[in-house]
């Protein structure tokens, strides 16, 4: 019963990462082809191999639902060890995942303003482990 | 131009032997009105050749031309050919690196990866820097930097950066 506990609780934490991760991701996929926003997807291989080390995402968006944006990120990364820093009025909030074949880094950039933004920068990067 | 040197010149040209400036001398001696008599046959021949221009100079300009059109789509082919070898052989490079790459500006995808590069290259540089903040040293020096703005004596601050280096 103890091991059945165990496994339950791993798979859920597994699972909440993993649901974490894609949840910022299918908003930045989906804010991506709406709006007046820019998404810019980088994939950078090893030309030796064409194996893929890097994928780089970067949404910039600039419209009303940019706020929707930094709340979806925001609620993932309290989820996890984020850093939240202000500079020349921009707030940038980071959070890093760590897994076994890769290592995920998210940075969300915004107007530190008011509660209500109207442009947001989300950073991905996936860094692949081979 | 006297007449014996004229007479050289008739011999030079029925041998075929005339340069062009030659036989352009012989044309303007022609066309003169007081010709000696004993050119007078020879004339109509050389008048006419005057008027029409020599056939063998018209074919030497027509070779020279020949070959400078020749030369110059040379050059345009070599161009062209290299131009675009180079440009598949960049695409190739660029598809091994970057291979499914694109870019969506306002709803319209763009994935000419020739296109967007200076777009990725930026995004590269972009990650590499905030891979680098995120890094052990780099989270200390913006710790560092936080603390150091916290501090508002300039003299203290200066003391406590130069014990921090």
């Amino acid at each position: 019963m103890k091991r059945i506990l165990i496994l339950f609780f791993l798979l859920f934490n597994l699972l909440s990462i993993a649901t974490a991760q894609n949840r910022i991701d299918q908003a930045v996929e989906r804010f991506s082809t709406t709006g007046r926003c820019k998404f810019t997807s980088v994939v950078e291989r090893n030309p030796a191999d064409n194996r893929v080390e890097r994928v780089v995402k970067v949404l910039e968006i600039d419209e009303p639902s940019a706020n929707r944006l930094r709340q979806t990120f925001l609620a993932e990364a309290k989820q996890h060890t984020y850093k939240g820093f202000f500079e020349k009025g921009v707030e940038t909030t980071t959070f890093t995942i760590e897994q076994p074949t890769q290592n995920r880094i998210y940075m969300l950039q915004c107007p530190h303003e008011s509660n209500y933004i109207r442009n947001a920068k989300v950073t991905i990067i996936v860094k692949y482990k081979h | 131009m006297n007449t014996q040197s004229i007479r050289v010149l008739i011999d030079k040209f029925f041998a075929g032997e005339t340069t062009l400036a030659e036989e352009r001398r012989l044309y303007a001696y022609f066309s003169r009105t007081d010709l000696p008599a004993e050119f007078a046959p020879l004339r109509a021949l050389f008048t006419d050749l005057g008027t029409v221009g020599s056939p063998f100079a018209g074919t030497s300009k027509f070779r020279v031309w020949r070959k400078v059109v020749a030369v110059a789509a040379s050059v345009v082919l070599i161009c062209g050919v290299g131009y675009t070898a180079v440009r598949s052989y960049q695409s190739r490079q660029l598809a091994r690196q970057y291979a499914g790459s694109y870019i969506i500006m306002d709803g319209v995808r763009q994935t000419d990866l020739r296109a967007i590069r200076t777009e990725i290259e930026q995004t590269l540089s972009l990650a590499d820097a905030i891979e680098c903040d995120l890094s052990p040293q780099g989270l200390g020096l913006q710790i560092e930097n936080e603390v150091l703005q916290q501090i508002s004596d300039l003299e203290e601050r200066q003391r406590i950066e130069s014990l921090l280096k």
